[in-house]
C-alpha cells in the first residue's frame, strides 16, 4: 500500500474511533479502564473493531483465502 | 546506635513479624495482597506496628520519644516495607508530618504532639495543592490573621493519610504578597475543628500502594490558635524545605525493600528451576543479570547510608545528599527491577500467584519513591543550583578542607561509628560549595589500594585494583564536569540555571558521587562488616554499574567476578539476611515449596 492509501487508511480508522478521553466515541477510555478496573475482556470493543473490517487486514491474500484488500471492509468505506 | 544494638532491634521486629510467606503470620503476605486488591487500608497492620512502637523511633527522646540514630527509624522501616510498601507509608507519614514539629516547634509544643501521638494520634502533611504540585511559592491556602490567631481558607491535595489522621500539619500564605517569607506552618487539629468547617476530599484510586489513604482536605475560614503555628511568622518555607530534606532521604527505603523482595521472589524461582540440566542462577546470563541486581541494591544502600547519617553527620550539606539520593535510588532502582522481571520471566505479570503475585505489587509500589516529596525534577534542579560551586570545590578544596571531608567520611559511611544527635534545625538549604563524600572520594581509593597490598589472596587483590582503577575513573570524571558546567554556562547565560542539559550534567554528578559512596563504604566498613563482606568482587561490580551508566556496553567485570559475586548472594538469600550492608538476620523463612514451584 502507498503512503497516501496508508495515510487515508489511518486517518478513516482515527475518525471512526473518536478522541478516546470523549466518552462518546466508539472506543473511549473510560470504556477501556472500566473493563480493566472489573478484569472482564474488552469485548464489546472487540466487537467494534472487527465490525469496522480491522482483523481483515491480518488476513492472507493466498488463493486459499478470502482475498480482502483492507478498503473493501464495509466499516471502514 | 551500636551495630549490635541496630542488630537486635531488627531482628525483634523481624521475630514479632514473622515470615511474610506463612500466612499464619503477624503480617502474611495473603492478607497484604488481599487489602491491596480490595484498596483497603491497612488498619490492623498500622496498628500493630504502633503498638510495637516503631513511630516512636522517629519521634525526640528529649520530648518523650525514642529517637536516637534516624537510620534505626530508617531500618525498621525497611522490614515493613519489605512486606508491604503501603503500610511502611501509611506508618510513617505521622513521622514526617512530625519533622517540622521536629525542627521549628517549641518545647512544649514538642512534648504536647509527642505524647499526643503515642496516645494514637495520627497526623497528615499538608504541603501540596492542586493546581501547584511541587511549587510552594505559588501555594494559595491562606492563614489570615485574627484575634488569637488564623483562619485557614484553601485545598490541599495528594496527601497521605489525609482522611485517616486526627490532624495536619499545613503550609499556608500568611502574606498576600508570598515570597520566600511569605508562609508559616500550622498544626491543624481535625478532631477540635468545628463539624464541617474541615472537609475531607475523596480518597484518589492508585496504581501502587492501592491500600494508602491519598486524598485532601478543604477548609473555609477555620480557626487555629496562635499557638498552633510552628516557629515565627514567615518561616515556613524554610522549615518546610527542611522538612522535606528528612523525606528525601528516608524514601530510599521503600524503594530499596520493594527490590530486596523482589530480588528474594526471584532467587527463589532461578535456584529451583532446571533448565537443559541446570539452575536457572548457573545460566551465565541469568546470573549476571541477577549478581548486577545485587550489585545495584548494594549501590542504592552505600548512597542511602550516606544520605541518613548525613542527617547528624554534616546536616549543613543534607541538600546535597537528600537530593543525590532522591534522585538516584528511585531511578536506578525501577531500572533493577525491570531487568529482575525478565529474569522472574511470566510470573512476574500474575497478580494471584501464590508465591510470585506479591512481584507486580512491589514493581508498582516502588514508583511512589520517585514522586513522592519532591520529584526527579525537583531534585536534579536543586542539584542543578549547587553543581558550579560543588564542582568547584571538589577541583580546589586545600588540605584542610579534605582533611575535615575525609574524617566526616569516616563517620557517614563507617556503620559502626557513633554519631552527633539529629539536630534538624541545624539542616542547611545550601551547602556552599560542600559535598564530603565527593571530596573524601581520593582518600578512600588510596586507602582502597592500601588495602589491595595487604590483600592475602591474588583474586581479592586484582579485583582491589580493578576497583580502585574504575572508581578512579568515575571520580575522575567531575573534573571534566566542571570544565563543561562552565562551558554551558557561558554559553547559555541566563538560561543555564532551567537549561535540560544542566539537569544532564546533575545526573553525572550523582554518578560521581555514587561511586564515592560505594568506595567509602567500602574503607570505612571494612572492619564492621559481616562475613561474606566486605567483598572485593561485589565492589568492582557495584563501580561497573555505575560506570555502564555512562559506557553501557563496556565491562570491567569478567565470569570470575561474577561467579564470585553469586557465591556472596546465594550466601545472603541461603542465610535469609536483608540484601545491604547491614545484613539484618530476617525472619525464618516458612515456604509452601508447592507454591515456589508452580
Amino acid at each position: 500500500m502507498r503512503k497516501p492509501d496508508l495515510t487515508a487508511l489511518v486517518t478513516r480508522f482515527e475518525e471512526f474511533l473518536g478522541c478516546p478521553p470523549e466518552p462518546a466515541g466508539a472506543a473511549p477510555y473510560a470504556r477501556v479502564t472500566g473493563a480493566d478496573g472489573r478484569e472482564t475482556p474488552a469485548y464489546d470493543l472487540v466487537r467494534v473493531l472487527r465490525g469496522w473490517g480491522m482483523p481483515e487486514s491480518a488476513l492472507s491474500l493466498e488463493p486459499s483465502a478470502t482475498p480482502v484488500r483492507l478498503g473493501d471492509a464495509p466499516g471502514g468505506r | 546506635m551500636p551495630k549490635s544494638d541496630l542488630t537486635e532491634l531488627a531482628v525483634r521486629l523481624e521475630e514479632f513479624l514473622g515470615c511474610p510467606h506463612d500466612a499464619a503470620g503477624r503480617m502474611a503476605y495473603t492478607r497484604i495482597m488481599e487489602l491491596d486488591e480490595r484498596e483497603s487500608y491497612p488498619y490492623e497492620f498500622v496498628q500493630m506496628l504502633r503498638g510495637w512502637g516503631v513511630p516512636e523511633y522517629a519521634l525526640p527522646g528529649e520530648q518523650g520519644g525514642r529517637a536516637g540514630d534516624v537510620e534505626a527509624e530508617f531500618n525498621l522501616v525497611r522490614l515493613v516495607a519489605r512486606r508491604d510498601p503501603a503500610t511502611a507509608t501509611a506508618l510513617i507519614i505521622t513521622n514526617l508530618a512530625f519533622m517540622p514539629v521536629w525542627i521549628a516547634g517549641t518545647d512544649e509544643q514538642k512534648r504536647r504532639i509527642v505524647e499526643a501521638v503515642k496516645h494514637g494520634h495520627r497526623l497528615s502533611w499538608g504541603l501540596s495543592e492542586r493546581a501547584y504540585g511541587s511549587d510552594l511559592l505559588a501555594n494559595a491556602m491562606t492563614a489570615t490573621k485574627v484575634d488569637g490567631g488564623y483562619l485557614l481558607t484553601g485545598e490541599k491535595w495528594l496527601i497521605g493519610n489525609a482522611t485517616w489522621s486526627d490532624g495536619m500539619v499545613v503550609f499556608a500564605r500568611t502574606s498576600e504578597r508570598g515570597g520566600t517569607g511569605g508562609f508559616s506552618i500550622f498544626v491543624l487539629d481535625k478532631r477540635t475543628a468545628p463539624v464541617g468547617s474541615v472537609q475531607e476530599l475523596p480518597g484518589e484510586r492508585l496504581h501502587g500502594l492501592r491500600a494508602m489513604d491519598i486524598s485532601g482536605l478543604k477548609v473555609e475560614g477555620v480557626f487555629v490558635p496562635e499557638e498552633a503555628r510552628l516557629g515565627l511568622e514567615g518561616q515556613g518555607l524554610e522549615t518546610a524545605l527542611k522538612a522535606t530534606q528528612t523525606a528525601r532521604a528516608q524514601i530510599s527505603s521503600i524503594a530499596l525493600s520493594a527490590v530486596d523482595t523482589g530480588l528474594r521472589l526471584t532467587l527463589d524461582f532461578t535456584e529451583g528451576r532446571i533448565i537443559l540440566g541446570q539452575a536457572v542462577s548457573d545460566i551465565p546470563y541469568s546470573r549476571r543479570q541477577l549478581t548486577e541486581v545485587f550489585a545495584d541494591l548494594l549501590v542504592a544502600d552505600a548512597v542511602s547510608l550516606g544520605a541518613v547519617r548525613g542527617l547528624q553527620v554534616t546536616p549543613q550539606q543534607v541538600s546535597v545528599s537528600s537530593s543525590v539520593v532522591k534522585y538516584f535510588v528511585p531511578t536506578l532502582l525501577e531500572r533493577t527491577m525491570s531487568q529482575l522481571a525478565v529474569v522472574l520471566g511470566a510470573r512476574f505479570f500474575l497478580r494471584a500467584h501464590p508465591h510470585y503475585g506479591v512481584f507486580q505489587k512491589m514493581l508498582r509500589d516502588l514508583l511512589v519513591a520517585n514522586f513522592a516529596d519532591g520529584n526527579t525534577v525537583v531534585n536534579l534542579r536543586n542539584l542543578g543550583h549547587q553543581l558550579q560551586p560543588l564542582l568547584a570545590t571538589a577541583q580546589s578544596a586545600d588540605d584542610k578542607l579534605r582533611a575535615e571531608a575525609v574524617e566526616n567520611a569516616a563517620v557517614l559511611y563507617g556503620i559502626e561509628r557513633s554519631m552527633p544527635p539529629y539536630e534538624p534545625w541545624r539542616q542547611e538549604l545550601f551547602s556552599r560549595g560542600r559535598d564530603d563524600t565527593v571530596l573524601a572520594a581520593p582518600d578512600g581509593i588510596a586507602r582502597l589500594r592500601a588495602l589491595a597490598e595487604e590483600a592475602k589472596e591474588d583474586d581479592q587483590r586484582d579485583w582491589l585494583v580493578r576497583a580502585a582503577d574504575t572508581a578512579e575513573e568515575l571520580i575522575g570524571a567531575a573534573a571534566p564536569l566542571a570544565g563543561r558546567c562552565e562551558k554551558l554556562r557561558a554559553e547559555l547565560g541566563r538560561a543555564y540555571g532551567q537549561s535540560a542539559e544542566l539537569f544532564d550534567l546533575a545526573k553525572e554528578y550523582c554518578l560521581v558521587h555514587a561511586a564515592a559512596a560505594c568506595v567509602l563504604t567500602f574503607v570505612h566498613s571494612h572492619e564492621a562488616l559481616e562475613e561474606p563482606l566486605p567483598n572485593a568482587a561485589v565492589l568492582l561490580l557495584q563501580l561497573e554499574r555505575l560506570r555502564r551508566h555512562l559506557r553501557p556496553h563496556e565491562a570491567v567485570t569478567d565470569q570470575a567476578v561474577v561467579d564470585e559475586v553469586m557465591r556472596v548472594l546465594r550466601h545472603f538469600h541461603h542465610e535469609e539476611r536483608l540484601f545491604s550492608h547491614w545484613q539484618f538476620p530476617l525472619a525464618e523463612r516458612v515456604l509452601d515449596q508447592d507454591a515456589v514451584r508452580s
